[in-house]
């Protein structure tokens, strides 16, 4: 019998499961090879990620330009803002409950005192965490004044996507504002250019069974065991209430499609285990396009706005990760945490997960600054604390956003698929 | 007249031999009649530099240095003991007591009362200060700015330079000291004062000794400012100064002195 090889079969959930448990098992048994696995697996994400602003910007300009045809667009995006406000508060409030009843910052015993005090002592000299001194002092203003790029082509160069974002917002409406045959000949354009940025990535995602490999045996790796078992409370706290949200989003699906639902979750299997593997919302953000677009059929239009913007601004997992960065240090401290404090690092929470770049967690350890510096906790322990846990928590984190956006842009397109009919 | 030329004659021989004889400069010559070099230390054990170990055999880097400098002018050594302050080892070396003092912070006041040879320490001036304190009071990382701040509470030495700085430098610290620095230390992890004024090395070697104070405080290091130490000596030690810093020259280039650095303070300094 002869075994007829298929490309398509990388693809194929089985081949990425494959890698992944090929790379836990390199990252396990050998020292010296992850971080040279590690170096390959940055590379591949980086050739993921390299149309993913071009995909946003496209994808961003053309959705708004064809969505102002309609005329309820403005209904629209009314519930795109509820949706997204209420996800994030959602995420906050839920974390906030469970972080407050399980306390998983507090009675840490003095021996593990000793070792967590040992290991901060190490980091802090290796120039492993960003020093305190480089992370910028976010301020709300400061990151609305961000928000609005003095110079595209610069905020392009230097990868700032919510300013970039912003931009292409604009300059959608306005194309779509235009109604004249050469606006929408322009936005067939932009469709095309989306179209074919897209077929790029879905090259590169050939390779994801091998860049998921690299990824995991370095993760793997970089694993500090001792430190994470002195913040096992913690960390079974953080993933537990992650695998709550992700439960209650598999309910709003079944709730929303009824008999249906196991549908939806057969057409999302692909971008959670590309998310669980890369721990990045952008990298993901083609195979939720896909997902959505050519499993579940939605409205290109609708999960070409919503998406994008989602991975930047509704980051449900990271604002449940910021509020128990929060809680910890704040019980670890012995802080007592009053109403206005835990209202306080909800807030702080959400505005740190939009903050963050949608880059893999780790690049945004220095935003923890966010929701410690107004609770007067240390921010340098909470940076390395964090640092610590991310290589543990980080897939969930992103499994979670990506799962909370997908089910936002459902929600949202119910809504307008109803009206279009 | 023949004579009398060769009495002179006779008398410069003799002067010229006695002067051969007396070759060795007093102060040094006064140790070696001796046969033991004196060293002045605090009463109180002052780790790293001198302290009693389980055997209750007195250690340290000082002790360590004594012994290694008696041994290479090939006497003895004993350690007087009398001083409870920093300020009285000086008195004691000054009086005629003690020969030398081993490590002793160079400053103009003690400079009158003794003569230093050239640092064989240079420690960076540090702050060590509670990480919630800095968090709530939103401090910046330089610690000359928090110093400045009003209403602070800032721990030291007593009787050392340190105070003498924060009073003609930092005039809004209420100054709190120590007569155990390492006490300072703990109190500034369990919140009792809002920071402590002292060298990097020591403090260094205290965080190694108690890792979890790593999460409680935080050290922040004055830029260009240091601390050096040298040896010191009566003011009429003249000639024995100037051993002790070809001493120094000698230990500096056979790797003595970074063994002692290393053993008693972490690492070379």
């Amino acid at each position: 019998m002869r075994i007829k090889f298929s490309k398509e079969w990388l693809l194929h959930p089985s081949a990425i499961f494959l890698g992944i448990i090929v790379g836990i098992l390199i990252g396990l048994t050998s020292v010296r090879l992850p971080p040279h696995l590690a170096a390959l697996g940055r590379i591949y994400l980086s050739l993921l990620q390299m149309c993913i602003l071009p995909i946003i910007v496209t994808a961003v300009t053309s959705s708004v330009g064809h969505l102002l045809h309609f005329k309820s667009a403005k209904g629209y995006l009314k519930k795109l803002v509820v949706i997204f406000a209420a996800g994030m508060l959602l995420a906050a409030c839920i974390a906030l409950i469970i972080g407050v009843l399980v306390k998983p910052g507090s009675h840490l015993s003095a021996e593990d005192k000793i070792a967590l005090g040992q290991s901060v002592s190490e980091l802090q000299k290796s120039a492993m965490v960003p020093k305190q001194a480089e992370i910028s002092s976010t301020r709300f203003l400061d990151f609305v004044s961000d928000l609005i790029p003095t110079n595209i082509f610069l905020a392009i160069a230097q990868g700032k996507s919510l300013p970039v974002l912003f931009f292409f917002l604009l300059l959608g409406g306005a194309l779509g504002l235009l109604r004249s045959s050469r606006s929408r000949m322009a936005l067939a354009f932009i469709d095309t250019l989306y179209t074919a940025f897209f077929k790029i990535v879905i090259w590169v995602m050939y390779g994801l069974p091998l860049g998921l490999c690299f990824l995991f045996a370095g993760y793997i790796g970089q694993i500090q065991l001792p430190v994470l078992l002195i913040l096992i409370k913690w960390l079974v706290t953080i993933i537990g209430t992650l695998l709550l949200m992700i439960a209650m989003y598999t309910v709003i699906l079944w709730r929303h499609y009824g008999s249906h639902w196991t549908s939806a979750i057969q057409a999302f299997k692909y971008p959670w285990i590309v998310a669980f593997g890369t721990s990045s919302s952008l990298a993901t953000l083609p195979a939720m396009l896909r997902a959505l677009q050519s499993g579940l059929k939605l409205n290109p239009y609708i999960s070409e706005l919503v998406v994008p913007l989602g991975v930047h601004v509704n980051l449900q997992g990271s604002v449940v990760a910021f509020v128990m960065m929060g809680l910890f240090m704040g019980q670890f401290y012995g802080e007592p945490m009053t109403l206005h404090q835990l209202i306080v690092t909800g807030f702080t929470a959400i505005f740190a997960a939009i903050a963050v770049p949608a880059v893999p967690t780790i690049l945004s350890v220095g935003f923890v600054a966010l929701v410690l510096q107004p609770l007067g906790l240390p921010v340098l322990i909470g940076m390395i604390v964090f640092f610590t846990a991310v290589p543990i928590i980080d897939p969930f984190i992103t499994l979670t956003n990506v799962y909370g956006n997908m089910v936002s842009a459902i929600l949202i397109d119910n809504h307008r698929r109803a009206r279009l009919d | 007249m023949k004579v009398f030329q060769k009495w002179i004659l006779f008398l410069l021989v003799v002067m010229h031999f006695s002067v051969y004889a007396e070759n060795v400069p007093p102060d040094i010559q006064r140790i070696l009649k001796r046969g033991t070099l004196i060293v002045a230390v605090l009463q109180q054990d002052f780790p790293p530099f001198h302290w009693h170990d389980s055997t209750g055999a007195l250690t340290g880097y000082d002790v360590k240095m004594a012994e290694d400098i008696a041994q290479r002018l090939g006497v003895k050594v004993a350690f007087n003991a009398k001083a409870t302050k920093l300020s009285e080892l000086a008195d004691e070396v000054a009086q005629g007591q003690a020969d030398m003092i081993v490590s002793y912070n160079i400053t103009p006041k003690r400079a009158e009362e003794v003569i230093y040879s050239k640092p064989q320490l240079l420690f960076n001036q540090v702050l060590l200060v509670n990480n919630l304190t800095m968090s709530k009071n939103n401090w910046p990382l330089d610690p000359m700015v928090i110093l400045k701040k009003p209403n602070i509470t800032v721990g030291t030495l007593e009787d050392s330079n340190f105070v003498e700085i924060l009073k003609s430098k930092y005039p809004n610290a209420t100054i709190v000291t120590y007569q155990n620095i390492e006490q300072a230390f703990q109190d500034v992890k369990d919140g009792k004062i809002q920071m402590v004024f002292y060298v990097d090395k020591l403090i260094d070697r205290w965080l190694n000794q108690h890792p979890e104070a790593n999460l409680y405080t935080r050290e922040l290091t004055l830029t260009n400012r240091m601390m050096p130490m040298g040896m010191a000596v009566a003011w009429r030690d003249i000639y024995f100064m100037h051993w002790l810093n070809a001493y120094i020259i000698m230990i500096e280039t056979d790797g003595t002195l970074a063994n002692l650095k290393n053993t008693f303070f972490g690492d070379g300094t």
